[in-house]
């Protein structure tokens, strides 16, 4: 089992050069397209500032403050771009789509806030049905009614006491200390992020989390170069194998640990390169994990590797031929890949098929990743990754067994 | 040494390929399987090699069954089936390494099977660029490895030209002569002249044959 191996080892070896000229190519417009990701990430960022007009008396002294809080709210993503108009050009500016929504402040409503009364805001929007923009309206809605309703309320109202049992001194500067402490106490707070991108993945950003669907799905083509060296072309020595006693469970092993350690070395390789490259393109790619955490990131990829070689096996051992077992590996590792959000935000797909991804290899490799780069537990995912490696080895086994005890 | 196959059988699904083949055979003998496309051969000699199970029968050396004692039949069968049991991006020598020891190799090389097949005139040649005489020759080299006295032979010239089946031939024939018992499954003129008793399958029965060189006789017998 031992020279098979290392013969097998050999060949897996010859096929690394075209093998490393391809994943070199894919992995640096892979790179490239996660700087790009993150990039118009965070353009983007500065593009989702949502306008929100205010109409009513804005040049109130309170009503200023609270717009000034109003704009600074989470000042580095969700910043509100709040802007004084009549309720005319609030309508016209709505109807063009240069504002989200405007917000309509009722005559005296400072006055009666300040006596502890609620008179309630009335928001006009257009109302997406759906998307991220209606998301945010929400959002902002809800954080208004909090900051100008409850909060303020409570504020004023304490504000009106005080004055009215003669609190003396600097009583306006301490209440503009007050709200804005509430800004960047409460409403500044730094899980806002992963509130918005619930959904996702495990609170990794939108290009972290496609970064480790790609990578699943890059690693999942990674076998295919080595399709004609366990494909149906191997079935001669197969039987001549069996013939001396080493059956199918031990050739696949050793298939299965050189393709293994073929991966392994060439995703060691990679990961030597990609260091080079943050090192030597350090403002482009300044995401790149550092020198011992990239090591540690490609130990932690061993499990997936696992999968990804015991699948690679069954797939060009239930094709016909090399050419078969190519265009069927690349069509399932694509469907899974889509499927479990590896080449799509998983949440923008049917209820059903979410939880399905859950379930899939892919997906729980993708979870592997992100649970890797998170530094949540990866017990679970990596426990589950490891039970599909031996159901797709098993099946393996049981195919070329089958194939071998077939006619001819 | 004497070979006696017992009522072998195989079925697949439904179809009965083999319905009880016996034969025998002494050292120093050539058994010719001859039959039509789909008769049973390969099936025949990937049983007696172990490739796949049969339902009923028993292959018989010197009195114990090789099909359930798989240790002795390792060591007593070589095979060679139809295709090319060889890995093409290696050369001729890591496949060798796969069945020879160091010092084995080097020996026949030197002066044994390996030296007799012509191996080693291409020896660092990548098995990608052999013809298919020079696959054929190493894969014989490498069932003969471990010496073994049956050698089971699917169709050894199929496809190959006149001097690499002269080739293979010698090597059969002092095989035969150093007295190894040799089933060769073949529809090779040629072939069939180094054989001492011919069986024809037909309809799953194993028949015996009297080839006299007419092969037209022959081909109106299968």
């Amino acid at each position: 089992m031992r020279t098979y191996f290392r013969l097998q080892l050999k060949r897996v070896w010859k096929r690394l050069p075209l093998l490393l000229l391809s994943v070199t190519v894919l992995t640096g417009s892979l790179l490239l397209l996660l700087g790009a990701l993150l990039r118009s990430d965070a353009q983007g960022e500065e593009k989702t500032r949502v306008r929100i007009a205010v109409v009513g008396n804005s040049e109130e002294s309170y009503m200023e403050i609270g717009l000034v809080a109003l704009e600074s709210i989470d000042n580095s993503r969700f910043a509100l771009d709040v802007s004084p108009m009549s309720e005319a050009e609030a309508e016209a500016a709505l109807k063009k789509r240069e504002i989200s929504a405007y917000v309509i402040f009722p005559d005296g409503f400072i006055q009666d806030a300040m006596n502890g009364k609620v008179k309630p805001l009335s928001y006009v929007t257009y109302g997406g049905a759906g998307g991220l923009t209606a998301l945010f309206e929400r959002e902002i809605t809800e954080v208004i009614s909090d900051f100008a309703l409850y909060s303020q309320k409570g504020t004023y109202g304490s504000s009106s006491a005080l004055r009215e049992t003669g609190y003396p001194g600097n009583l306006s500067e301490r209440m503009n200390e007050i709200s804005l402490r509430y800004v960047s106490l409460i409403l500044n707070r730094p899980d806002w992020y992963a509130v918005t991108e619930l959904g996702i993945s495990d609170s990794l950003g939108f290009a972290s989390s496609l970064g480790c669907g790609f990578a699943v799905f890059f690693l999942f083509l990674m076998t295919l170069p080595f399709a004609l060296l366990f494909g149906r072309g191997e079935d001669s020595l197969g039987r001549v194998l069996a013939a001396k006693g080493f059956g199918d469970v031990r050739r696949t092993l050793a298939d299965c640990g050189a393709l293994l350690t073929g991966l392994f070395s060439v995703v060691l390789l990679l990961g030597g390169l990609v260091w080079c490259a943050g090192i030597f393109f350090e403002d482009t790619l300044s995401f790149l994990p550092s020198g011992s955490e990239l090591f540690l990131l490609i130990l932690r990829t061993l499990p997936v590797l696992a999968v990804v070689a015991a699948f690679g096996l069954m797939v060009f051992s239930s094709a016909g031929h090399a050419v078969g077992g190519i265009l069927l590996h690349f069509l399932l590792s694509l469907i899974l890949a889509y499927v479990s959000g590896c080449l799509y935000p998983a949440y923008a797909l049917p209820e059903g098929v979410q939880i399905l991804a859950e379930f899939l290899p892919t997906g729980i490799a993708r979870s592997y990743f992100a649970a890797c780069i998170t530094g949540n537990s990866t017990l679970l995912s990596g426990g589950c990754l490891l039970v599909y490696g031996a159901g797709f080895f098993a099946v393996t086994v049981l195919l070329r067994r089958a194939r071998r005890k077939g006619r001819g | 040494m004497r070979i006696e196959l017992e009522n072998i059988k195989k079925s697949f699904r439904k179809k009965e390929v083999l319905k009880g083949i016996s034969l025998s055979a002494e050292s120093g003998t050539c058994i010719g399987i001859l039959g039509g496309n789909g008769s049973g051969k390969s099936t025949l000699l990937s049983i007696l090699a172990g490739v796949q199970p049969c339902d009923e029968g028993r292959f018989l050396c010197d009195g114990r069954d090789l099909l359930r004692d798989t240790a002795l039949r390792g060591r007593a069968v070589g095979y060679v089936p139809q295709g090319t049991p060889l890995m093409e991006e290696l050369t001729a020598k890591d496949n060798l390494s796969l069945w020879y020891s160091k010092d084995a190799m080097e020996r026949e090389l030197e002066n044994g099977v390996l030296r007799m097949l012509g191996v080693d005139r291409f020896l660092k040649t990548t098995v990608s660029k052999m013809s298919g005489g020079m696959k054929k020759r190493l894969s014989i080299g490498c069932a003969v490895a471990k010496r073994p006295p049956i050698l089971l032979l699917d169709e050894p010239s199929a496809a190959l030209d006149l001097e690499c089946k002269e080739n293979i031939a010698q090597y059969l024939t002092l095989y035969k002569q150093g007295g190894g018992i040799l089933l060769l499954a073949t529809h090779d003129a040629a072939e069939l002249a180094l054989c001492d008793q011919w069986y024809i399958l037909k309809d799953g029965l194993s028949l015996s044959y009297q080839y006299d060189g007419n092969v037209e006789r022959l081909v109106k017998s299968l």
